[in-house]
Order: C-alpha cells, then sequence, then structure tokens
C-alpha cells in the first residue's frame, strides 16, 4: 500500500484520538469560565490553580495507590483463579464441563447496578464485614472479571497443539506441571489481553467503588467525581484532576510499551 | 495426581470467588424480581410475576432492547474492521509507531465523565466543533445533535467506537505480531500482491484474536452504560435508552425506587443475553477443530 | 518520545508531594480531650469550595463542643449521593445526619421511619422562629418537622440589562411581552432565553411557572396531594403546556436546547448570546466564578403573569436546596440534634451569605448585605412573595416527579400535545397513589 496513503490514516485517527487528550490538558490550565465560554479555543491566560487545587485536596495521591492496589490484586486475583479454571475447561474434559462453563458465563450479563444491594449487604458489617475496606472491592473485582478470563484463556489453552502437552507429558510432567511449564506460558498473549482488559475494566470502576468504599479511602474514579459541582461538571478543575490521572499512566503505557508488546508476542506458538 | 481428583482443584479456586461475590448476588436480585419494591422508603412485598407482565408490555423496555442490538451490530460491523485495517496499517515499519499506539490507545484510559464532556462540546449544536466544522462549508449550519430522538443515539455510538477502537486495535497488533513472517515471505515467492497476502494470510491468522474482540465487543454492548447514561438526556427515554441504563434509572435515579421491577428487567437482559450467547458457543464448539479457539463466530 | 519518561518521574513525583498532606482528617484527637466515644456519620453534597468548608467548620465547632463526639464527614457528588444513599437505606446502614431537599423523597422516608421527628426538639430555645416559615414548610410532612433547612433558592427571571436597553426593550411584565422580546431578540440573532435541558429540570422551571400563573399554587398542592378532586390533567395544567410549546414555536430558545448542559446554557447568557435565563438563584455564585464583570448586567424581574390567569405574579418557584435530617435508625439522636443546631448557627447563616447563597434561617441585617447585589434583588422577590411555588420535582414523590421532567422535555421537544402530557401525569398520579396511599 501506498506509504502515504497509509501515513494519511494514521494521522488522521491520530488527530481524532490525541485532541481530546490535548483539550483535556490545556482545559487543565485554563479558566473555568474560559472553557465555559470558548471550549475550543486557544487559553487566553494560563493558570495552575487548577492543578494546585486538584493536589491539594489530597486525596489523588492516595487514590492513585487504592485503585493501583485494588487493580493489582483484582487482576492478580482473577487471573488465578480463572487460569487454572480455563485449562480445566480446555485440556480436562469432566461431566457437566459445558453447563458450568456456561454458568460462568452468565456473569458476564448481569447488569452490575442490580448487584449493588446483595453486594452491599454481603460485604457489610452483617455479612463479611469488609465494607469500607479495600479488600471488599477486590472479590467482587476478581468475580466479575473471571468470565471473560475464563472465556478468552479457555480458547488460547485449546489453541495449543496437543502435541506440545502431549509432549511434555511425555517428559514427565503431571497435569500441573504441564499447565505451569507449558500451557501457561504459551497463552502469554491471551493472558496479556485478559489482564489489559480487566485492569481497564476496574481501573474505570464506579458503582462498586461508590458502594464498598469509605469514601474518605477512595479508588480514582470517585475522586474525580468529587469535582462535579452542585448542578453541573467544573470543568476546567475536573479536566486538571483527569491529567494527574490519565498522563503518568499513559506516560508508563507508553514507556513500557515495547515490553507489553513483546510480552504478548513473545510466547505466541509459531508453526 | 489422578486426573479425576486434579480437575476440581484447578476449578474450586475459581468456583468460591465467582460463587460468592457473583452467583449471590446475581440469585438474590432473581428473587428481588418478584417483588414491588419501591425502596429505600418500604420493604419488598411478594407480587409474583407481576414484573415480568408489566415488562412485556414495557415499550421503552423493547426499544431499549433494540437499542442494544444496534450497538451490537454498530461495534461489530464499524468498530472491529477500524480496529483490525488501523493495527495492519501500524503492523508495517512506521516513524513515530509509539505515538500513534499510545494515541490510539488513549480514549480508553481517559475516564468516561471527561470524554463525556468533551464530546457534548463537539456535539453542541451551533458553537459545538462538528456544527462549527460543517459550518465551513454551508454558513449558519446548526443541527440538534444530542437532541434529535432519531440519530441522538447514533452520535453517542460513534463516541463509543471511537473509545474502544484502540484498545482492539492492540489486541490485534499483539496477534499481527505473533504471525510467522516467513509465511509472508513464502507468500511473495509466490507471487501473491499485498492484498491477497491480507486475504489469505494476515485474516486467517487473526481469526482467533478476531473472535476474542468481537465476543468482548458482544458482551461489551449488551452490557454498555457510562456514555449513553451521561450523554443521551436530551430525548424521550423511548429513544434514548438501553437496557442497562434503563434499569439503572428505574432502581436509582431521582429514587423512582423500582427496584424489583429493576431487577426483573435485569432477569429478562440475562436471558436475552444468555439466548445470544449459548447458541454462539454451541455453534463454535462444534467448529471446534476448524474454529480452535472455540470463542465466537 | 524521549522525553517522557522524565516527564512520567516528574508527575508521579508532583503526585507524592501532593499526598504529602494528609486530607483535612476531622477524626485527629485533639490533645488532652478524652477519647471519643460516640461516633456520628454525616453525608452530604455540599463537595465544592465554599459551602464544604462552612459546613466542616461547624462541625468542628461542634467537635470541640462536644470533645467525646466524633464526626465524620463525607462529601459525595449529587447523583453518587443519590444511589449511595438509596443503597445504604435499603441495606437498613443509613448515615446518622443525612443531606436532604425535603419534600416528597423525604416525605416517603419520614412515613417508613428513616428519618427523626424534629418537631419537639425546634420548639425548644427558639429554634424554629430562626427559619422562613417556607422553607421549614417544605421540611414538614403533616405537620411534622423532619429536617432542618440551610440553604434556601428562588427560581427567578434573569436578563441581561445592557441587552435590553442597546435593543430599546424593557423586561417583560406579562406573558405577551415574553412573546414579543421572542421576536425582538430572534430578529436581532440574539437567543431570548438561554435553556441547557439535558437533565430536564432546567425547562421544568418554565413549566412550572406557567402552569403556577394559569392555575395557582393552591391547584398544584392540591393535585399533589389529592385533595378536592384536583388532578394533573386539569385546564391551567393544559393550558401552561399549550403556552410552553408557543414560546417554542416564538424561537425563545436555542437550536437543540434539549441536548445542552446547564452549563453550556450559562455560558451563552454570560457570553451576551441570551437576553434571558430562568434559574435559580445559585447561578450567581457561577455567574461570579466565570465572568465577575458580568454580575453589574445582571438583574431580575418576577416570572411574568398569564391574561386571565388565577395565578399571582408575585410568587415565587423556589425551594430548599441544602437542609438536615436525622436517621430514624440513629442510637444517639440526642447528639445529632445538637449537630444540626450547630450546622444552622448564625455563624453559618453569615457565611452562607458570605459566599452569595440565600441562607433558609432569617439573616441579620449586616450578613444580608454581604450577598452579591443580583442575589440580594431575587431575595427581595422572594420577600415580595405571596407564596412560595415549590419545585415539582422537590414536592412531588419521585416517580411523579421523574414523569413530570419527561413529559416537560417532551412538550419542548414537540413530541407530546399538552393534553397527552397532562393526561400521562395524571394517570401516573392515580398509579402513585395507588401504591403509596394517602393516609
Amino acid at each position: 500500500m501506498k506509504r502515504s496513503l497509509r501515513y494519511a490514516v494514521l494521522l488522521c485517527f491520530l488527530v481524532l484520538t490525541a485532541y481530546p487528550l490535548l483539550w483535556m490538558a490545556l482545559a487543565a490550565v485554563r479558566l473555568e469560565g474560559d472553557v465555559q465560554q470558548n471550549p475550543f479555543g486557544i487559553p487566553t491566560q494560563v493558570t495552575l490553580a487548577n492543578l494546585a487545587a486538584v493536589l491539594r485536596s489530597g486525596i489523588f495521591g492516595k487514590a492513585y495507590l487504592n485503585s493501583l492496589l485494588v487493580c493489582a490484586a483484582g487482576v492478580a486475583a482473577a487471573l488465578a483463579c480463572g487460569a487454572p479454571a480455563a485449562f480445566a475447561f480446555a485440556r480436562l474434559p469432566f461431566r457437566g464441563s459445558q453447563a458450568l462453563f456456561l454458568t460462568f458465563l452468565l456473569g458476564m450479563m448481569i447488569p452490575v447496578h442490580v448487584t449493588l444491594i446483595p453486594l452491599n449487604r454481603l460485604l457489610g458489617s452483617a455479612g463479611l464485614g469488609l465494607k469500607g475496606t479495600l479488600w471488599a472491592l477486590i472479590g467482587p473485582y476478581a468475580g466479575f472479571a473471571l468470565p471473560v478470563t475464563i472465556l478468552i484463556l479457555r480458547g488460547a489453552f485449546e489453541a495449543i497443539p496437543r502435541d506440545l502437552l502431549d509432549a511434555a507429558r511425555m517428559d514427565g510432567c503431571g497435569h500441573w506441571g504441564t499447565f505451569r511449564h507449558v500451557a501457561l506460558p504459551l497463552a502469554r498473549p491471551a493472558i496479556a489481553t485478559v489482564v489489559i482488559f480487566n485492569f481497564l475494566s476496574m481501573w474505570n470502576e464506579f458503582a462498586f467503588a461508590l458502594t464498598l468504599l469509605d469514601p474518605r479511602n477512595p479508588t480514582l474514579p470517585i475522586a474525580i467525581a468529587r469535582f462535579k459541582g452542585e448542578h453541573d461538571i467544573e470543568i476546567a478543575r475536573t479536566c486538571a484532576a483527569l491529567c494527574v490521572v490519565v498522563l503518568p499512566l499513559l506516560a508508563v503505557y507508553c514507556a513500557a510499551q515495547r515490553h507489553i508488546i513483546r510480552g504478548l508476542t513473545a510466547g505466541a506458538v509459531k508453526e | 495426581m489422578n486426573r479425576r481428583l486434579a480437575t476440581p482443584l484447578y476449578l474450586l479456586p475459581a468456583l468460591a470467588v465467582y460463587g460468592l461475590f457473583v452467583l449471590t448476588p446475581i440469585a438474590e436480585s432473581f428473587r428481588l424480581s418478584l417483588f414491588r419494591w419501591p425502596f429505600p422508603s418500604a420493604q419488598p412485598v411478594f407480587c409474583g410475576l407481576r414484573n415480568f407482565a408489566d415488562l412485556l408490555r414495557d415499550a421503552v423496555f423493547w426499544k431499549a432492547c433494540q437499542h442494544n442490538a444496534a450497538l451490537l451490530l454498530m461495534s461489530l460491523a464499524v468498530q472491529l474492521p477500524a480496529a483490525i485495517a488501523l493495527a495492519v496499517l501500524l503492523h508495517y515499519p512506521t516513524r513515530g509507531r509509539t505515538l500513534f499506539r499510545t494515541a490510539f490507545f488513549a480514549p480508553m484510559v481517559m475516564p468516561t465523565a471527561a470524554i463525556a464532556v468533551l464530546w457534548q462540546f463537539i456535539y453542541a449544536p451551533e458553537q459545538g466543533l462538528l456544527s462549527r466544522l460543517i459550518a465551513l462549508v454551508r454558513p449558519g449550519f446548526a443541527y440538534p445533535w444530542l437532541a434529535d430522538p432519531r440519530t441522538t443515539l447514533l452520535w453517542i455510538f460513534v463516541t463509543i467506537c471511537w473509545r474502544y477502537i484502540g484498545f482492539h486495535m492492540v489486541l490485534y497488533m499483539a496477534a499481527l505480531g505473533a504471525i510467522p513472517e516467513e509465511l509472508y515471505e513464502a507468500a511473495r515467492l509466490d507471487g501473491a500482491g499485498e492484498w491477497q497476502a491480507c486475504r489469505y494470510i494476515t485474516l486467517p491468522m487473526l481469526r482467533p484474536m478476531i473472535g476474542i474482540s468481537a465476543t468482548l465487543s458482544i458482551i461489551g454492548s449488551l452490557k454498555y452504560f457510562d456514555l449513553v447514561y451521561l450523554m443521551a438526556g436530551g430525548v424521550p427515554e423511548e429513544s434514548r435508552e438501553l437496557m442497562a441504563t434503563y434499569i439503572y434509572r428505574l432502581a436509582f435515579d431521582e429514587y423512582q425506587g423500582r427496584f424489583g421491577y429493576g431487577s426483573a428487567a435485569a432477569v429478562m437482559l440475562f436471558v436475552i443475553a444468555l439466548l445470544v450467547i449459548v447458541p454462539l458457543q454451541a455453534r463454535s464448539r462444534r467448529r471446534s477443530p476448524d474454529n480452535p479457539t472455540g470463542t465466537a463466530p | 518520545m524521549r522525553t517522557l519518561p522524565p516527564l512520567a518521574c516528574a508527575s508521579v513525583a508532583a503526585l507524592l508531594l501532593g499526598c504529602g498532606k494528609p486530607p483535612a482528617d476531622t477524626a485527629s484527637p485533639k490533645a488532652g480531650a478524652p477519647p471519643a466515644t460516640i461516633t456520628l456519620s454525616f453525608w452530604h453534597i455540599m463537595n465544592y469550595s465554599g459551602p464544604e468548608e462552612i459546613l466542616a467548620e461547624a462541625v468542628q465547632r461542634f467537635e470541640h463542643a462536644y470533645p467525646d463526639t466524633r464526626v465524620e464527614i463525607q462529601a459525595f457528588e449529587n447523583d453518587a449521593y443519590k444511589t449511595k444513599l438509596a443503597i445504604e437505606m435499603a441495606s437498613g446502614t443509613p448515615p446518622d445526619i443525612l443531606f436532604t431537599w425535603g419534600g416528597g423523597p423525604l416525605a416517603q422516608f419520614a412515613a417508613s421511619g428513616h428519618v427523626a421527628d424534629l418537631t419537639e426538639a425546634l420548639s425548644r430555645d427558639g429554634w424554629r422562629d430562626r427559619f422562613i416559615d417556607q422553607a421549614l414548610g417544605i421540611c414538614t410532612v403533616r405537620g411534622r418537622v423532619f429536617a432542618v433547612p440551610l440553604d434556601l433558592s428562588a427560581v427567578v427571571l434573569w436578563y441581561n440589562r445592557e441587552l435590553m436597553q442597546a435593543h430599546g426593550v424593557k423586561p417583560p411584565e406579562t406573558y405577551d411581552d415574553l412573546l414579543d422580546l421572542c421576536g425582538v431578540f430572534h430578529r436581532a440573532r440574539i437567543t431570548p432565553f438561554a435553556l441547557g435541558n439535558m437533565k430536564q429540570w432546567p425547562g421544568a422551571f418554565y413549566f412550572i411557572y406557567l402552569a403556577n400563573r394559569c392555575g395557582g399554587t393552591e391547584l398544584f398542592l392540591d393535585a399533589a396531594d389529592g385533595r378536592g378532586g384536583a388532578t394533573f390533567d386539569a385546564s391551567p395544567f393544559v393550558e401552561a403546556g399549550e403556552r410552553l410549546q408557543r414560546l417554542v414555536q416564538a424561537h425563545a430558545f436555542p437550536v437543540g436546547f434539549n441536548g445542552v448542559d446547564v452549563g453550556m446554557a450559562r455560558s451563552r447568557f454570560l457570553q451576551e448570546d441570551a437576553a434571558m435565563y430562568l434559574m435559580g438563584t445559585w447561578m450567581v455564585a457561577r455567574a461570579q466564578a466565570e465572568k465577575a464583570d458580568f454580575l453589574a448586567k445582571l438583574d431580575c424581574v418576577p416570572f411574568p403573569g398569564v391574561p386571565g390567569g388565577k395565578g399571582s405574579s408575585r410568587t415565587v418557584v423556589g425551594g430548599v436546596n441544602c437542609g438536615f435530617a436525622v436517621a430514624g435508625r440513629c442510637p444517639h439522636p440526642e447528639r445529632a440534634i445538637e449537630l444540626l443546631r450547630f450546622l444552622t448557627a448564625p455563624e453559618v447563616v453569615e457565611a452562607w451569605c458570605r459566599i452569595g447563597r440565600i441562607p433558609a434561617l432569617r439573616p441579620t441585617p449586616e450578613a444580608e448585605a454581604l450577598l452579591p447585589e443580583p442575589t440580594a434583588k431575587a431575595l427581595a422577590l422572594l420577600k415580595a412573595a405571596d407564596a412560595l411555588q415549590p419545585y415539582y420535582d422537590q414536592y412531588l414523590t419521585p416517580r411523579l416527579a421523574a414523569e413530570h421532567k419527561k413529559t416537560t422535555q417532551g412538550l419542548f421537544a414537540g413530541t407530546l400535545t399538552p393534553a397527552e402530557a397532562a393526561a400521562r401525569m395524571a394517570a401516573c398520579a392515580r398509579e402513585a397513589g395507588q401504591e403509596h396511599p394517602p393516609p
């Protein structure tokens, strides 16, 4: 394909996706009235007051840490529980396998809002008593991430050529050994997919965090929502908060990208 | 270890977590769907299947189902091909690939609140970016992007696709990276052109990933909530609701407090999703030698 | 791209510096004070600078007076608060002191014992007498008071004095003046009214005012409470819908206003693209923050009357924008009520005026002098009012309130005729009456 055409398409999409980011960063250093009245204009005056207000609120450092902790734990728990289960569904035929698998898929189909009240009771002081701590989120996050995790990983495990697994068996690996040393490494691209997907869903999750956390010890989406006003959103300040949230994450993604992509492809089966 | 003993051990952790945190709440919401519950001000009152009977006659709910179907079609027909195309384009040696990849992924990490605000400015009827761009060729142009009952959801769906393309692109880039270079070399030796290589090597090799990405899209569009809830307030409810936003509004918004009815709607959504997913699963299982991932069509 | 990692480090460092300061922690025990034995949770939605600090300071004064009590304040965003409160109430774990707008939801909470009766406490020490009667009325259910209001708001017709003068017109006094003004400004390519109705409540003000001018405040109260055979399909409600649609046809509103957020509408007014704006008094504080010099051009009049209408054009639409109730389950109601006293103390009322908001308690003349000029003018209209017409979405039961906002938006969009909208309201009221029969 023509190089120029290719770059033209890519640049078009770059404008579409990068512009909002740029807009957000610009809005963060503008005056509220300026953003409201001339959203797409050039800033008339640059101010750091919004960023200062966000950092001064003191909640974002904590929220950042909380989000990272909860997401990491949730992703890890989903993977630790989901991968063996997916392996069993893919490679250890047992009676009722298909029915059980469908049961796991059910979780994807329920809108989260109707589970809020039951979960609130389950985790509240009358139940597990975890409500208000970060622990309260990890269970539901991992639980609701399991369907996708199992679905994707089962596919990946099924795609591994039978011979490879049999060869491992010949070399004296048990099931667990085959799973740990052959299946898991070969499924690396799928695992990376699952990790990214789960991480992003948990990173943006609002309803559970609102219900189950102590608002003074929130995750990022809850902390950001605080900058909404009584009747409408305070744009400049919200954007400043979003910059604090998004830019470090993007920077890390950008820096680590080569490793992520390598990780995504390294283990792939090359036939 | 004996296989018969081992299998449950593989499943146990997942079952425990899933049973406790997902199945129990789901069971509870199934139970509540049999109650009338104008909460939080009153206690639930058992009403049998009345909620379901009402739901069958609820025009807004059925409209919402259609909107979900439209979103589903749109994400499969627009978002997936676009994501594949971008991934393929970026797979060529490209200057500034890191920049492109990061920027394409950016909408995915941008929180929904910001996206909603920004796109409301873009869709503003007169001073919005879109109207202003069109006004360059048609002076005085103004259009109620988010207040026309026929098209509002469509524009919001465009925003949704815009948001998720980057994510799916990353999935496809990973899959593309796993295609052995030798295949393309062999094809070139056989005199295959670029399009042919794409048609006969790239797409078939991407198939497992297409399955995964399509499944994520299907589930995502059946449960979609955020941007529609935030941006579609300008049109009547029969033109704006998705199933999830309707359920939320019934249960929580402005204390409407019809939690039992909302739960019944959730059960319906559940059944509908089941009717979509189970045949897909069964089909992909039957085709499994041909479609080794067995995930989706 | 090489510069990004250092950039990342810098932003992370900035972040860590930012979080070095712990958030204002009301829980920290004061030196020498006995350990707190009572803990009260207090939720509100005044989560922005100004009100948030005032409430926090009031709580500090309370904690100082009662060293054995610790108050856990949590400020939420509006929507998040509604969801969270509903979930906690349904689970039987509401906060001890909760924010309320009064009206229909408060009445439902009261009917099911979710909130405590404050009538007795109010009668002590002349507490009750400090409140503005109409504000307290919105927190009263069948003669018993269930919440104390702090903030009072009124919706008035704001206009841009300079724009009016520039076009040689006067602010409207009658409905026909309104239609004339629409013509004048439309021809001058200025939007007559700024309106952003995506959230549905801004447009509802027009319907509430028109229905009030057509049928009077009593008709609404009767229809809402199911008294005297009054219903929401009575002819004044239909007439209000007709008059509303006539305004739409007269190009009173900007293109696509139903899909525009309230912030965008305000900008339009502040940018002088629109001549008038029907909005609550809270708008002044935002206008001041966003374009301070605009306040000099800002003026207000009562919403005009309609020819032959039963309602007085001195009636003002208004209500409580911030009130506090004590949960029925609160284990220390006496202490919680004591906190309410601190939250409505004279210091708080004065501070409330200082940030430009109208308190629901009678302010001292000195405190009142602190209000910005436009707010003071609106307050004068409120004082001169012969009645306070409540916001529908505050006064009605939640379901009927939602129906009101939906049907009004439909009237604006032209997807409903006035008769259809009125019929839907009446049907919904009948259904809701069956679910919550009036005692």
